[in-house]
């Protein structure tokens, strides 16, 4: 190859040149002419008994120039048609393959030609290459078939599931909240040691049933202890000191008797002296008379009478010395007599000292006996007992141990309460529950689900003991994320029977889930439309659902009220509305008013000063709503916010019914209210004071009264028609045993011996029947029982007869209202507003302004409430 | 046109390309400095063990690359080449070169060209050559004898044109194959496959052909490449992104003595393999037998199916990092079809060869390359995971998600794209972009492809494309096939958003009992 040639070569799917030039094949001992050849393969005439794939072994033979070149070699059988056998070497060496190849190009170049004088030719195109590698047969194609359709079936199958298992997903995403921070609780309290000491003995285990009054444990109390012994050594010291006296005593009176006995003794011997100087006496006055008339006849001379009359001075005076000592003698055993003995020149003897000292180390004896015997009930006082029926929830320690003072020994669930749900959320997941709804709880323990409701939602508690650490336990900052469970969430059993209530066994742990309040990926979008409906609204009304549609108030103009006492009405209420302008709200968490009887309590003080918010927050809705001022309504939103915001219901009655103005004054700004967080708090407190138990009397007094007004505003508010029905019924049972006699008068009435009670009573009962229509008859007779008793009677003292405790205990710590006192019907001015307002229904003119000259800032919205209530012919 | 004058560019270092680059890693570090803290809360534990494992694997994974790049092309391959060397140094020859070149209507220039680099290489070499040429038009044979013509006929060089009687690259090639059987082979001859619009640089054949003298079972060898881009400047960045990730994979596989592929554009064979029968079969008929679309031929892929021959008669097969080949793309329409069209074909041959050259097994693969050849396929979803977890999260806290996430994307990519400057022997700024959009977009055509695998389109050569039978048939494969592939995309963003924290996942029957439960 010494030039640069180009060759143009056919296309062909020959691997080598074929030739037809003579070659034979020797085959099991029969030759068999080639019908063409090439280096990979030939063709040779149908041989019998060979198959498609058999290998063969032979002799491949050409002739070349008259010799015979033949090499063994192996061929495969790859093609049998009528007039021929195609075969393929296999393994061919490559001296073979470099022969045959040799000699098909030396053919085909013309270098050589066949011996027959053949002639050469090129291989002509082989068939064109199948488009399909391997044609498929029928079998094949079936095959194919089935294992499309089943990988199809399978996943279309797995698409189903797949579907189905992201469906579910994130419906559950989306719409659902799972809490499984969440543990069964129920009311506990704590026995708390008022000892330090040592736990002598424990007498129960958890888990034990316990009835009011068993011992749960006593404790050796140091102090007691300590206290016991002083007094019994202080008796045995005045019993010591009182022996001592009592023999010294002893001792004197003995020497006592010996003085009086010497005494009597020389008293008889001073009488026996007198005597004889009384009879020497008289001798020598006889003698100086017979002597004086011997001088006076001058018998005798005067020296003599004189003599004779110096011999009876001389006697006269040793008679009265004997006297004298006499009587000192008779003083003697007088004073012996009386403990003393005279020993001639001062008085002797200890007898009335020593009795004096007998006498108070008796009366000391006796003190310290006494204060001894204080100190065994004390000793008895330290076993503690159960304070009612009760299961033990745990105990902490055991016999044997220190105990502190205040310190938790025993925790006791009361038989009968009700057990609930704290749940810990995060606070984005706090942001997501709604108080109210109702969701599903798992205990794993008893792998049982229960519908439960939730009560309410505190997104502050988890934070709780930060706030209340001192800030020198606490010198740092803690960091929170998102992720933080620090909410809290309470939830209640929405229907569990006693028997299941039993093993819902405070620790449990929960699985909860809730539904969300709105989609989390969407809030923004939410917030827009929210806005949009908002501003769409604008200024419409929405019905009214305590005030009635027809009120004045939601014409859709300024009210206009014909009678001329109400300009001066709507004035008040206008400047009560600025003045709760300049007012910040004061709410507070939890409401601590009912009850108490410390007046200078901060947290009764908060809780009162709080109940001024209700208050204006209803002027200030009422003023918005007789003006159509923004910024009356917009101050109402900010109180009602902040009510929102932080206060937790706790449903007791009668501090809660103070919030009623919240309600009236929701219900007038309507649509304008609408805020999750007021709905929520609104569906926290219809939760808790669904959740209220009340005592045996509170069961059937003003607090029950108080409890369903509450309960049947909320209802109506919210919306809430079943529960409304159900609420109407109880009051309509309430009403038999609260206001059950014919004069009028209320349960409380009797129970307080007080009209205060009576209208407070009756307050409650107007607002239901406002709200409700029911029980107005009985309001009637209540109302005029209230009337009469306060006009005809009015010097009845007020709590002169009252049963309750509390009204003694407020009256001693200074409460005004419960001192005894005639009443003053001028506080029943809310009361007579609010019967005035009731349909069909007159006060008499002097009844009214008596009620206007007592209004108050808390009656004003309900004088102004008559007026507007219903459009008025 | 002008025929441009192609040699290789030395390695190069462009101070305004250096500005850019500092310029974007400046910008880069402003917008992580003033990235909103908040965003990373979402990405918890979940989200840091289960995606940012995912990223540790892939940066591990092309760590365990680049250090096996590092070995082969700075410890094992130079002791090759001095051997290589010493044995060509020493008259070591090959008895014959074959050049099997097949060309389409190739513009006139990059044919002269092509020629002109064979037989400079025979010339120098002095080795005798086939040069056989697959046409498939008399324009292609024109060009070829025109310029042949004016060659000086002193060397040992035969010229064979073969026309191609059916459509197709790899009946052009089996048809050359069959001609070069049947002109015969010697032991020890070699084959040159190469692309019409492939120019061999000196000493390609210098550099490859003592190989396969040190080492009998070596099948095949392939080089290295470079792009001369006839088209947009962003192109020639695309290409030259693509060949450094080349030469990085290429050198890390054959450590192995193994490669993935063997370029159509330059790759020299063993020539007693290639003309087996059934090489040739596998490269004029190579197909699949799929499921859902029955057996179906391979259009495109000619230089898989010979990769796969020889992987599957376990043969060696080494990258030559020190010989070059040019390839020569005229981009005369749009840059971003073409863009991806070639990607739509390569992860088309990928996939249609990847499943069943992982059927052989590590054995017979090598662990690694088997290895390799798994990730493949792991990679199309691994790549995904990211933006579709940046996806759900921006879904469920917000768009500030997206913009940490391009942040994220930029700052890897420019780590990455460190890497690959080396192996592209310059800076290109676009590389991080780039890089991330070859590796999305190739992700997101390899989950089309893979349900639609029979679908072939091969622009280069006439537009060819595979052809179905419309029908109740084709309806059903092409309904069923976008069925699967949305099944699978929905369970990728499910899972991705479970790991991501966005979406919750309690297992189905406690949610299902809930739902019931209601």
């Amino acid at each position: 190859m010494a030039t640069l040639t180009v060759v143009h070569e056919t296309p062909s799917q020959r691997r080598s040149y074929r030739v037809s030039s003579p070659a034979e094949v020797l085959l099991s001992g029969v030759r068999y002419r080639a019908r063409d050849w090439s280096a990979g393969g030939f063709s040779i005439d149908p041989v019998e008994g060979r198959g498609l794939g058999e290998q063969l072994r032979l002799t491949f033979c050409l002739n070349f120039q008259g010799f015979e070149i033949s090499f063994p070699a192996s061929a495969e059988v790859v093609r049998i048609s009528e007039d021929s056998l195609a075969a393929k070497f296999i393994d061919l060496g490559e001296r073979e393959s470099e022969l045959l190849r040799s000699f098909t190009s030396s053919i085909i170049s013309g270098e050589m030609t066949s011996v027959g004088n053949l002639l050469t030719r090129m291989d002509s195109p082989a068939l064109p290459a199948p488009v399909t590698a391997k044609p498929e047969s029928r079998k094949t194609e079936r095959k194919q078939r089935v294992r499309r359709t089943i990988r199809a079936g399978l996943y279309l199958i797995a698409g189903v599931i797949v579907g189905g298992v992201i469906l579910l997903t994130l419906a559950d995403v989306f719409f659902r909240l799972r809490i499984d921070t969440a543990v069964i609780s129920a009311a506990l309290d704590q026995m708390v040691s008022q000892d330090v000491g040592k736990l002598a003995e424990v007498f129960v285990e958890p888990g034990n049933r316990v009835r009011a009054g068993q011992p749960l444990f006593r404790i050796e109390s140091e102090m007691v202890v300590r206290d016991l012994q002083a007094a019994r050594a202080e008796l045995e010291e005045a019993r010591i000191v009182l022996g001592e006296i009592q023999a010294r005593r002893q001792q004197e009176n003995q020497r006592l008797q010996a003085y009086q006995a010497i005494s009597r003794d020389q008293l008889e011997l001073a009488r026996a002296r007198v005597t004889a100087a009384t009879a020497e006496r008289d001798a020598g006055k006889t003698e100086f008379e017979r002597t004086r008339k011997l001088f006076e006849w001058g018998i005798i001379a005067a020296q003599l009478v004189d003599s004779q009359k110096a011999n009876l001075e001389k006697e006269e005076a040793q008679l009265r010395q004997a006297i004298a000592e006499q009587r000192i003698a008779e003083t003697s055993v007088e004073t012996a007599n009386r403990g003393s003995f005279f020993s001639g020149n001062f008085l002797v003897g200890d007898v009335p000292r020593l009795a004096v000292d007998e006498g108070a180390a008796r009366e000391r004896v006796a003190a310290a006996e006494k204060a001894l015997a204080q100190q065994f009930p004390r000793v008895a006082e330290r076993t503690y007992r159960a304070p009612y029926d009760g299961l033990v929830a745990r105990v902490f320690k055991s016999a044997g141990t220190t105990v502190d003072r205040g310190e938790a020994l025993v925790v006791l669930r009361r038989t009968g309460s009700e057990p609930y749900i704290d749940a810990y959320p995060t606070q984005e997941e706090a942001d997501r529950v709604q108080a109210g709804t109702h969701g599903t709880a798992f205990i794993p323990a008893l792998n049982q689900r229960y519908d439960v409701q939730v009560m309410s939602i505190d997104r502050t508690a988890g934070f709780l003991r930060d706030m209340q650490t001192p800030h020198l336990l606490q010198p740092q900052y803690t960091w929170r994320g998102i992720n933080d469970r620090s909410a809290y969430v309470k939830l209640a059993f929405a229907s569990v029977a006693p028997a299941e209530s039993v093993a819902l066994s405070p620790g449990l742990p929960v699985h909860l889930d809730l539904p969300k309040t709105r989609n989390p990926l969407l809030p923004a979008l939410i917030r827009v439309v929210h806005a949009e409906t908002e501003e769409k609204k604008g200024e419409a009304a929405r019905a009214p659902r305590l005030w009635p549609p027809d009120s004045p108030l939601f014409s859709g103009v300024a009210p206009r009220i014909a009678d001329p006492r109400f300009q001066s009405v709507r004035k008040a209420v206008l400047d009560a509305a600025d003045r709760a302008l300049r007012v910040p709200p004061a709410p507070v968490r939890v409401l601590s008013s009912a009850g108490a009887t410390d007046k200078s309590d901060p947290a009764f003080q908060q809780s009162r000063r709080a109940f001024d918010d209700s208050d204006h927050f209803a002027l200030l809705a009422l003023a918005g709503s007789l003006t159509g001022r923004s910024d009356y309504r917009d101050a109402a939103g900010r109180i009602v916010q902040a009510w929102a915001a932080l206060n937790q219901p706790t449903g007791q009655p009668i501090d809660e019914t103070r919030l009623e103005g919240f309600l009236w004054g929701l219900d007038l700004l309507g649509a304008r209210a609408d805020d999750p967080a007021v709905a929520a708090w609104l569906e926290r407190w219809r939760a808790a004071a669904r959740a209220w138990r009340f005592g045996p009397k509170t069961a059937y007094n003003n607090h029950k009264t108080h409890h369903l007004k509450t309960l049947l505003m909320l209802d109506k508010l919210l919306g809430r028609k079943s529960d409304y029905q159900k609420d109407l019924r109880d009051a309509e049972e309430h009403l038999k045993v609260n206001l059950p006699n014919a004069d009028g008068s209320s349960l409380d009435y009797h129970e307080r011996d007080a009209l205060h009670y009576h209208a407070f009573d009756l307050e409650a009962w107007e607002e239901i029947a406002l709200v409700t229509g029911c029980c107005d008859t009985a309001v009637d007779r209540a109302f005029g029982f209230l009337r009469s008793a306060a006009l005809d009677h009015p010097e009845h003292l007020e709590f002169s007869g009252s049963t309750a405790p509390l009204d003694r205990k407020r009256a001693a710590a200074g409460f005004e209202y419960a001192q005894p006192h005639t009443y003053d019907i001028q506080k029943a001015a809310r009361a007579i507003f609010s019967y005035a307002t009731l349909p069909g229904r007159r006060v008499d003119a002097e009844l009214y302004r008596v009620a206007e000259q007592g209004r108050q800032s808390d009656a004003l919205f309900y004088q102004a409430r008559y007026y507007l209530w219903q459009s008025r012919q | 046109m002008a025929v441009p004058a192609i040699e290789r560019q030395p390695r190069c270092f462009e101070w305004p390309q250096f500005f850019k680059l500092i310029l974007l890693l400046g910008v880069l570090a402003l917008a992580i400095a003033h990235l909103p803290n908040d965003i990373w809360d979402a990405a918890n534990g979940v989200l840091a063990l289960s995606l940012g494992g995912i990223a540790a694997w892939r940066y591990c994974w092309w760590l365990t690359h680049f250090v096996r790049s590092q070995i082969y092309g700075r410890l094992v391959f130079p002791k090759l080449r001095r051997r290589a060397g010493a044995l060509w140094s020493g008259g070591w020859r090959p008895s014959m070169i074959h050049f099997m070149v097949v060309t389409f209507r190739e513009k006139p220039h990059v044919t002269e060209q092509m020629l002109d680099s064979i037989l400079q290489e025979c010339r120098t070499t002095g080795i005798p050559a086939r040069i056989f040429v697959g046409t498939g038009d008399v324009s292609d044979e024109r060009v070829i004898e025109n310029h042949l013509a004016g060659q000086p006929t002193d060397l040992p060089v035969e010229v064979i044109i073969v026309r191609q009687n059916q459509p197709g690259k790899r009946f052009a090639i089996s048809r050359v194959l069959c001609a070069i059987s049947r002109h015969g082979i010697h032991r020890g001859d070699l084959v040159v496959f190469m692309d019409g619009d492939s120019i061999l640089t000196g000493g390609v054949i210098e550099k490859c052909a003592p190989l396969f003298a040190l080492n009998p079972k070596l099948g095949a060898v392939t080089t290295n490449e470079e792009a001369v881009v006839l088209g947009p400047r962003w192109m020639q960045a695309w290409w030259d992104l693509r060949f450094a990730q080349r030469r990085l994979a290429m050198q890390s596989h054959s450590l192995s003595r193994k490669v993935l592929t063997l370029t159509g554009r330059l790759s020299i064979f063993r020539a007693e393999y290639v003309v087996d029968e059934d090489f040739i079969c596998t490269i004029e008929a190579d197909h699949l037998n799929h499921w859902l679309w029955g057996d179906f031929r391979f259009l495109s892929g000619d230089d898989k199916s010979s990769w796969f021959w020889l992987l599957r008669n376990g043969q060696d097969m080494l990258y030559v990092p020190d010989a070059f080949a040019f390839t020569i793309e005229s981009i005369d329409g749009n840059g971003y079809q073409r863009v991806q069209q070639n990607l739509l074909r390569w992860s088309g041959n990928m996939l249609r060869n990847g499943s069943r050259a992982l059927a052989l097994g590590p054995r017979r693969c090598g662990a690694f390359i088997w290895w390799c050849l798994l990730d493949q396929r792991l990679a199309i979803w691994t790549m995904l995971t990211g933006p579709v977890a940046a996806l759900s999260l921006s879904l469920a806290l917000g768009p500030a998600v997206l913009v940490a996430y391009l942040i994220w994307v930029l700052a890897t990519r420019v780590l990455l794209s460190l890497v690959l400057y080396f192996y592209a022997g310059r800076i290109y700024p676009s590389f991080p972009f780039l890089l991330y959009a070859n590796q999305l977009l190739g992700s997101i055509i390899k989950v089309h492809l893979l349900f639609h695998i029979s679908r072939q389109r091969w622009v280069n050569r006439g537009d060819q494309a595979s052809h179905h039978e419309a029908g109740r048939l084709f309806h059903f494969q092409k309904a069923m096939a976008g069925y699967v592939t949305a099944l699978y995309v929905v369970v990728l963003f499910f899972l991705t958003s479970i790991a991501a924290g966005v979406i919750e996942w309690r297992g189905v029957w406690s949610a299902a009992l809930e739902w019931l439960g209601q």
